[in-house]
């Protein structure tokens, strides 16, 4: 048994030097100085990981860009703000370890840009810490402290296009859902909402899926003259494109959600042209905006939506930074109550681009755009020259 | 009843891809006792490669096939090398297999990935015209036609390979024992990685099929196909090739049922329960072959 | 305070996310290590998870009330999985485990009462620091106190070789059935406490991928430890932190380090160290042939006295494979105290006959007794009847080769009260002539004393009928005698020997009566003198040209 005794120490050695190991590690990030004077603002974006290239990244830029317009302004009130970023890498414990390292600079507000579990793991620690958390999540957050504010209105642009295909005369209209994804769901809901008679065909699909031959045999037997397609963007541009190759469609009018992006054209290519969807935002083709130039100027590419969104926040941020700065304390608790009234104040509506309200019961309302695809692929708003 | 015979059509299609998917992996099973995960992968890649040469280089697809089976093909045998191999000789051999390729798997997704860039890709349109067809009241395309044709022919080629040749004997000798086998002159080695290059060229054709008719390309494509062709593997049972043929009909036809009639989360549910089902009463599946009775 | 994980800093919740994962990890090590090729831990995890979660929110019961559900209501599906799975192994219960685990995931996505996909919010973040820990420790402890016990060798003998363990009494289906309890209460144990953690439950986290990050966790900790999961875990979790600058990188990682380590590494990392270690030198055994001319005087004859009372008998036994029917209406008697051979040429059924008579096949027809039990009753369950007073060795000697010679002479052992183990091996240890050798990996030593060990093992049990299959296959002379000698030992305590052999003169000498069998079908019976001479004996070994 002597044997056992002396593995057992060194096994116990093994484990406190792993644990120092870790602990020296991880336990080498305290609370850094404070820099004088500058508010600084967390922004916890999804830089690596799935939802790098249609979110995290597009809405950083948006939102630098915005932070970056606002210097003058700032400085002009006497408030500098610094914004420091950690990266989600669209996981939930590098979204907590990102939030955590923001919560240790002594952050009052965090920007988080999208994914629902995300969000709902860190709206009770923002809610617990009392910072104000304004985040990209589809899903409802927790809001105990009424600290979680959401800017995805998903339902508003949604409930647009139900109305729009009642008042364009279309009376059948029938409904593919991802099933499996909370988002598609609340959008298909939302989008029933605008209908007087309700969807006549419902078909669910699970996310992953690719091949729609039963679910084009259901439409095609239910006779209708529009279908939603409330799907992954992939996914609505395989449904488009199969569509067009069984034939039988020509008639039906195609709508998708605020969740199409540059992808659905990727798969359905000219297919697709015809095909409307809302979008919060779309860029204007051939007659870009200001805000347009500037960021295709800053970062070489076209904004998307998502681009549009961060510098919506962006400036909504400001706007909220300095009305608290004028109040008196700049903190977690002062944005809370002062965010609602800074997303509609006269700043965000000179500078902003997109009309982003978000309340103080965490919801948000944003009426959106229709958008439809231009030659070449690129999302352009439907009825633009583009 | 039209609507049923169309949803059955379309079944029988989707049931012949995942028919050709499967068998690749059950002929796999079949011959050395292991859980090739990894073939998920391989599945993606004959997809990727088949988008290569048609978009990139702008082959048709009908030329591009046997290119990309051959590549698919080799690429399985370099994961037999590397992944299997050496970790069967071992006592839990078969378990360290499965882990392995499921290390494997990972990889090869993740390379895969990085390849695509995160993005979700298409093949070009013009690598195959396919025109609309009706028989009666039941829609199809060309394609879908010449993929269950083909299919078809595949199928029926391995079953008189494994059945007539010499090559099909030595196989079912490794797949009956390995050690028998081996005494008896066969070269195990040379028959198992032959084996995993048909099916990783069964598994290319299936890919680069899936990846024309269903337009999405991306890094989970593989993965996705992965547990329905488990399922028509276990309902087919996985000794005979033919067997698979029909496990893969069945789940095709069982799950298109349920997307129409009831919905796709559905189809899931009952592809699981049907496997789960077979599992627990007849594990051997439809179709029982001699090396099935006589192991455990 | 009892945040002391806050130590960690902004790792904090990475941290205690990696202790709940290798709780999880620990219950498919459980499953794994007894060569159980099974893996439905997520899916039990999101049982203990969701279940918890509906207690805490729909039915706002206490923290310890929804952990304690979860727990249980995890080991109550693991049990029922179990019973639904009992007859498949290997691939096929992989797959299956697999499909279950699917099963859950669609289920949870689609009932109203786990809140679809959108899972649920607001679960109370009740579980604090100390909790985690406890349960973790009280895991790990547990485990290693069962895996020291008898339960802990059983398993391992399970794992080696089921065959082998189930004719040391070990009943494979019941120690399976426990373990799947034991792995869904630790997985929902684990999964309960991590939504009190998170606050929150969505099905996209019980996803293919958390699987194979566990697979990665308990490949990595290897699986000859208990605490291999912790330190599996601590490097799945020190990973991503360490490598920062390449997060996307992470998964490929993980997948290399699996591919790797099972290659060049298969006992994980704990494994690797401990062979490492230096291992001492084994001494040498000592020389057999003084040993059995020092103390063996006993002659070389039969004990012609009246031989006891029957102990077994099968009648009319037939057992077919295939086409081909391997026994023929083959009827067989042992009585105690006496040697009974059983020769005949390859292919003629006399270890498909021992396998009968240990229970490893149900014939197809035949009755029989052992002892006062009836073979219909022990026919298929090799545990049972080693538990009625029946034991045997097999052709090819199947031993823990990684294990001492003590531990798997202590297999035999019956576990009943009032014994004494450790007393008992020694023991037999002595009366075998293997004190020598406790403490040497069996694998290690020369093939007469493995031998004599697995006969060893045989006798801890106390059998009344002992089986030996070929006992001096590929012996020396010397060897052989030794093991004849020990048989004659063996018979003069009143056991019935049931001997299978090729050594035809020796068995002439040594058997008391023999049985020959012929393509299955018995030839002759009798002393072996009048056996062995008989005309169709000898025809059926050499054939009838040779006739004189």
């Amino acid at each position: 048994m002597r044997s056992v005794n002396w593995t057992r120490k060194r096994r116990l050695a093994g484990a406190a030097a792993m644990v120092a190991a870790l602990l020296a590690l991880t336990g080498c990030g305290g609370p850094a100085g404070d820099n004088s004077g500058a508010v600084r603002i967390g922004l916890l974006a999804n830089l690596t990981g799935d939802a790098a290239m249609s979110f995290g990244k597009p809405f950083e830029r948006g939102f630098e860009l915005a932070l970056h317009e606002a210097e003058p302004i700032l400085d002009e009130s006497g408030v500098s703000i610094e914004v420091l970023t950690e990266d989600a890498k669209s996981a939930v414990p590098s979204a907590v370890t990102g939030y955590n390292k923001l919560r240790q600079q002594s952050v009052p507000l965090v920007v988080q840009d999208s994914q629902s579990p995300l969000g709902q793991a860190v709206a009770p620690l923002a809610n617990e810490d009392r910072i104000t958390l304004v985040s990209g999540a589809g899903s409802a957050l927790e809001n105990s402290g009424g600290y979680s504010f959401r800017f995805t209105d998903l339902s508003t642009p949604t409930m647009s296009v139900g109305s729009r295909l009642a008042e364009e005369g279309h009376t059948r209209i029938g409904l593919v859902v991802a099933g499996d994804n909370p988002s598609f769901t609340t959008l298909a809901e939302a989008t029933e909402k605008g209908l007087p008679a309700g969807f006549a065909s419902r078909q669910e699909v699970s996310s992953q899926d690719t091949d729609f031959s039963a679910v084009l045999a259901n439409l095609r037997r239910d006779r209708l003259d529009a279908v939603v397609l409330s799907v992954l963007p992939a996914q609505a541009g395989n449904l488009i494109l199969q569509m067009k190759n069984a034939g039988e469609f020509e008639h039906v009018k195609l709508i998708g959600t605020v969740a199409i992006s540059g992808e659905t054209y990727t798969v359905a290519r000219d297919s697709a042209r015809g095909f409307e969807f809302p979008q919060v935002w779309a860029p204007g083709g051939t007659n870009p905006t200001a805000f347009e130039r500037r960021y295709t100027e800053k970062y070489g590419e076209v904004p998307t939506a998502y681009g549009a969104l961060g510098y919506q926040v962006g400036w909504t941020t400001v706007a909220a930074v300095i009305q608290a700065e004028k109040s008196g304390t700049v903190d977690g608790s002062a944005l809370r109550d002062l965010l609602p009234a800074a997303s509609t104040s006269d700043l965000v509506r000179e500078h902003g681009i997109l009309g982003l309200e978000m309340t103080a019961d965490g919801l948000a309302i944003s009426s959106g755009v229709m958008a439809t695809f231009a030659d070449g692929g690129a999302m352009v708003l439907a009825g633009s020259d583009g | 009843m039209d609507f049923l015979l169309q949803q059955t059509v379309n079944g029988i299609v989707l049931g012949s891809v995942y028919a050709l998917y499967a068998s690749g992996f059950g002929l796999v099973m079949a011959n050395l006792r292991i859980f090739h995960v990894a073939h998920a992968a391989v599945f993606t890649w004959g997809a990727i490669f088949a988008w290569e040469l048609t978009s990139r280089l702008g082959w048709s697809l009908l030329v591009a096939l046997p290119v990309v089976a051959v590549l698919a093909g080799l690429l399985n045998v370099l994961a037999y090398f590397l992944l299997i191999r050496r970790v069967l000789h071992r006592r839990g051999g078969e378990m360290a297999a499965f882990i392995s390729s499921m290390g494997g798997l990972i990889v090869l997704v993740e390379l895969a990935h990085h390849h695509l860039d995160g993005a979700v890709v298409r093949m070009n349109a013009d690598a195959f015209t396919s025109a609309p067809l009706s028989i009666g009241p039941v829609r199809i395309t060309t394609l879908h036609l010449i993929m269950v044709c083909l299919v078809l022919v595949i199928v029926a080629v391995t079953s008189w390979l494994l059945a007539r040749t010499e090559l099909g004997r030595e196989i079912r000798t490794v797949a009956f024992d390995k050690d028998t086998a081996a005494i008896l002159g066969v070269n195990v080695d040379r028959v198992s990685a032959g084996v995993f290059f048909a099916s990783g060229a069964m598994a290319g054709v299936a890919a680069s099929f899936v990846a024309i008719a269903f337009n999405v390309i991306d890094a989970g494509l593989g993965s996705t196909y992965l547990v329905i062709a488990l399922g028509a593997m276990v309902v087919g049972g996985f000794g005979s090739v033919g067997g698979m043929l029909v496990g893969g009909l069945v789940i095709g036809i069982a799950s298109t049922y349920a997307t129409g009639y009831l919905s796709s989360t559905y189809r899931d549910l009952v592809v699981f329960v049907l496997m789960l089902l077979f599992l627990a009463l007849r594990p051997e599946g439809l179709f029982r072959t001699r090396a099935e009775l006589t192991r455990v | 305070m009892t945040e002391f994980f806050s130590i960690f800093g902004a790792y904090d919740f990475v941290i205690r996310d990696g202790i709940v994962l290798s709780l999880v990890a620990l219950s498919l090590y459980v499953v794994l290590s007894a060569g159980i090729f099974a893996v439905p831990q997520v899916g039990l995890m999101a049982v203990g998870a969701y279940v918890s979660a509906v207690l805490s929110v729909d039915a706002g019961a206490p923290f310890v009330v929804s952990l304690i559900g979860g727990t249980l209501a995890s080991g109550f599906v693991a049990l029922l999985l179990a019973g639904l799975l009992h007859r498949l192994n290997g691939i096929y219960l992989a797959i299956a485990s697999i499909a279950f685990a699917e099963i859950v995931r669609v289920a949870v996505l689609n009932l109203p009462l786990t809140g679809g996909a959108q899972g649920k919010v607001g679960i109370p973040r009740t579980t604090t620091d100390l909790v985690i820990c406890i349960v973790v420790v009280v895991a790990v402890a547990g485990l290693i106190a069962l895996k020291r016990s008898r339960f802990g060798l059983a398993i391992s003998a399970m794992r080696e070789d089921s065959l082998m363990a189930s004719h040391q009494g070990i009943d494979v289906v019941r120690y399976r059935t426990a373990l799947f309890a034991l792995s869904g209460i630790l997985a929902g144990a684990a999964g309960a406490l991590h939504v009190h953690m998170s606050g929150f439950v969505e099905p996209g986290q019980f996803s293919f991928e958390l699987l194979t990050q566990l697979l990665a966790i308990v490949v990595i900790g290897g699986t000859v430890f208990v605490t291999g999961s912790l330190v599996g875990a601590l490097v799945i979790i020190g990973l991503p932190v360490a490598l920062t600058g390449l997060a996307s990188y992470e998964a490929l990682v993980n997948g290399v380090l699996i591919v790797l380590i099972v290659a060049f590494a298969p006992s994980g990392i704990l494994g690797s160290l401990r062979s490492w270690w230096p291992v001492r030198s084994s001494p040498s055994p000592p020389d057999s042939a003084d040993e059995t001319s020092a103390e063996r005087v006993l002659p070389l004859v039969r004990d012609d006295g009246p031989a006891g009372d029957t102990v077994l008998e099968v009648r009319d036994v037939v057992m077919s494979f295939g086409g081909l029917r391997a026994l023929d209406a083959v009827s067989v008697e042992a009585r105690s105290g006496e040697v009974l051979g059983i020769i005949g040429p390859n292919g003629s059924g006399k270890t498909t006959l021992l396998n009968v008579l240990s229970g490893v096949y149900r014939p197809e027809s035949g009755t029989g007794t052992l002892l006062e039990h009836d073979f219909s009753e022990l026919w298929g369950h090799p545990h049972v009847t080693a538990q009625s007073g029946l034991a045997r060795t097999f052709q090819n000697i199947r031993l823990m080769d990684e294990e001492t010679v003590s531990t798997n002479v202590r297999l035999g052992i019956a576990r009943r009260p009032g014994v004494d183990v450790h007393e008992r091996t020694r023991n037999l240890l002595t009366e075998n002539r293997l004190d020598w050798a406790a403490d040497i990996p069996v694998g290690s030593l020369p093939y007469g004393v493995r031998r004599r060990v697995e006969i060893a093992r045989a006798l801890a049990r106390e059998p009344r009928v002992l089986l030996l299959d070929e006992p001096t296959a590929g012996m020396n002379p010397t060897e052989r005698q030794d093991v004849f000698d020990t048989i004659s030992d063996i018979r003069s305590r009143g056991v019935a020997v049931i001997v299978v052999e090729h050594d035809v003169a020796m068995m002439r000498s040594f058997c008391d009566r023999l049985v020959v069998l012929d393509f299955g079908r018995k030839i002759a019976e009798g002393k072996p003198d009048n056996v062995l001479d008989s005309k169709e004996v000898i025809r059926a070994y050499i054939g009838s040209g040779s006739l004189a």
